[in-house]
């Protein structure tokens, strides 16, 4: 019963409004009490933020970072509780010594991507250590990851990105990388306005990079990361403005119809006499 | 009093993409688990389309379009109910909706007391032109008579297509005050897009339109309202489009090539100057 109402939890949140799945996902764990550690995990909300308290600046939350109620910050490899001050993670997860270096320079590296297409927002990486044991130098046993990105603007508008990776196979100089990406963006001009475009998109992708060592890994993920980013960005702006728009045209017509049947016909005589010129 | 259960299927049904019904039931079936299910979600199903909700902060509820056995459609509202029956003056019907399973059932034909369709009749013919000029076949618009020759008008356009992961509903409600000569309306459009994620865009309106001349002139004013909010909402989604969307995520970055990725992007400096330079 428990995997039915599982994949039911699953079904209708990816049906119901989008501009509501923060209230209908809280909603459905009160139904469900039992489901809702694995709904959490695994249905995508607007990400939330929390402020290091040791370097200051934002950073942005999802289950790969959380442990019980405290988040950790990609600044200060520390816990942080929502109230802002550092939590208890004596056995909380943390990066091996070498993949938090990585995971310096990983965050590093997407601040810059960050600036250069974002021009604002936030961005955060997480990284742990596979099932193959800790991250080697070499590159040869890799890691697993999350990338997230947000932006908004004008309070009213969002971007989150939520990039999710695993590094397989690191043996004959080339790697696979997996990659499910899932950007959720939500439209209006103002707050409450009830003319909204909200929604998201996932993507999976898979590809084969050579890496010279576990660096090039964040490199060879940065770069996947910025083609299928821009890849869904077109996609996001086909199925926002163009898709629901033709819907909108086609169930009311702006013109009447028997004009646009009266345009197709002296379209198809005009094409007629050229034909027989 | 509201169990907390039934206001959060209220919340689902709220927030219940157009068309696809009976999966979005059969998964709240599956949530609520209990026997008692059925009666519970039929509950909030028909008052969500035969009441006031003003959850979503305009008025006037929800509508349809459901299938009668010969093939037509007909509509389910608030407005065209009476007693527990809904009715369809052109049809000449009254008939209940089994809101779980989806079918019209105890047609009747047969109109309720004090429903004149001869009244509407003209106006009827109007607004069926105007509807086949503009809107897609799956589409119904009913003229529905009210006290001291007030009339309501019900506009439901749907374009259902689950095959191609598509669905889109607009449902208007025009109510005209014979003695005032008034004019008001509720429009709601959602439009559900969801192959591999789900989008919506939704919009919805409530307006007095002013004062109508008379009764002859409330379809053409009607045809008039919705060209322009259609209008008006396709000019909106272009400027979220041109001043929201573009000022999210650059398609190419500042610098207008790709980053180099690897230990050399350290040359980059964060915040500054890059490359072609801001702009």
């Amino acid at each position: 019963m428990s995997d039915e109402a599982y994949d039911a939890s699953l079904d209708v949140l990816r049906r119901l409004d989008p501009k509501a799945i923060t209230s209908n996902l809280s909603n459905i764990c009160r139904l469900q009490p039992e489901l809702a550690g694995d709904l959490l995990a695994s249905v995508d909300a607007p990400l939330k933020s929390l402020k290091c308290p040791k370097s200051g600046k934002t950073f942005l939350c999802c289950d790969y970072n959380r442990d019980g109620d405290s988040y950790r910050s990609p600044f200060s490899n520390q816990y942080v509780d929502a109230d802002g001050s550092v939590g208890d993670d004596a056995d909380a997860p943390k990066p091996s010594e070498h993949l938090r270096e990585l995971e310096l320079f990983a965050n590093d590296s997407f601040d810059i991507y960050r600036d250069l297409y974002y021009e604002g927002g936030v961005s955060s990486v997480y990284l742990w250590d596979n099932e193959d044991g800790d991250a080697s130098a070499d590159g040869k046993v890799g890691f697993d990851g999350v990338v997230l990105l947000k932006k908004t603007v004008e309070e009213s508008s969002s971007w989150d990105s939520i990039h999710v990776f695993e590094i397989e196979n690191a043996t004959a100089g080339s790697s696979t990388y997996r990659l499910t990406s899932t950007i959720l963006l939500d439209l209006s001009e103002a707050n409450n306005d009830s003319t909204y475009l909200s929604g998201n998109l996932t993507r999976q992708t898979e590809r084969e990079i050579a890496y010279k060592d576990s660096a090039s890994h964040v490199a060879n993920i940065g770069s996947l990361i910025e083609d299928v980013e821009t890849q869904m960005r077109n996609m996001l702006q086909e199925v926002y403005f163009g898709k629901t728009m033709d819907v909108l045209t086609d169930i009311r017509s702006l013109d009447a119809l028997e004009d646009r049947q009266a345009d197709r016909k002296r379209q198809e005589n005009l094409i007629q006499r050229f034909e027989s010129l | 009093m509201v169990s907390e259960v039934e206001s959060i299927v209220r919340q689902i049904v709220k927030t219940s993409p157009p068309g696809d019904d009976r999966t979005i039931i059969g998964d709240v079936k599956a949530l609520l688990n209990n026997a008692d299910a059925d009666k519970l979600i039929a509950g909030v199903l028909r008052e969500n389309y035969t009441t006031e909700l003003a959850q979503d902060g305009k008025k006037g509820g929800d509508a349809k379009l459901v299938r009668l056995s010969s093939g037509q459609h007909t509509i389910v509202s608030k407005y065209n109910l009476s007693g527990i029956k809904f009715f369809d003056i052109q049809q000449g019907i009254v008939f209940d909706y089994d809101f779980i399973n989806g079918r019209v059932i105890d047609v009747e034909e047969k109109l309720p007391s004090g429903v004149d369709g001869k009244a509407v009749e003209k106006l009827q013919e109007q607004l069926d032109d105007y509807i086949a000029a503009h809107y897609n076949e799956l589409s119904r618009g009913m003229v529905i008579p009210g006290a001291n020759d007030s009339l309501t008008v019900v506009i439901v356009g749907e374009k259902l297509n689950d095959s191609n992961f598509y669905n889109g509903k607009w449902a208007a409600v025009y109510e005209w005050d014979e003695q005032s000569g008034r004019l008001s309306a509720v429009v709601k459009v959602r439009v559900h897009y969801y192959e591999d994620g789900n989008v919506v865009m939704n919009t919805a309106k409530e307006e007095d339109l002013g004062q109508i001349s008379g009764v002859g002139a409330v379809i053409d004013k009607i045809a008039e309202y919705e060209k322009n909010y259609e209008l008006s909402v396709l000019k909106k989604v272009n400027v979220l489009n041109e001043q929201k969307f573009k000022n999210l995520r650059r398609l190419m970055p500042i610098s207008r090539s790709k980053i180099q990725w690897g230990r050399a992007i350290g040359n980059y400096k964060l915040g500054q100057d890059v490359a072609g330079g801001r702009h």
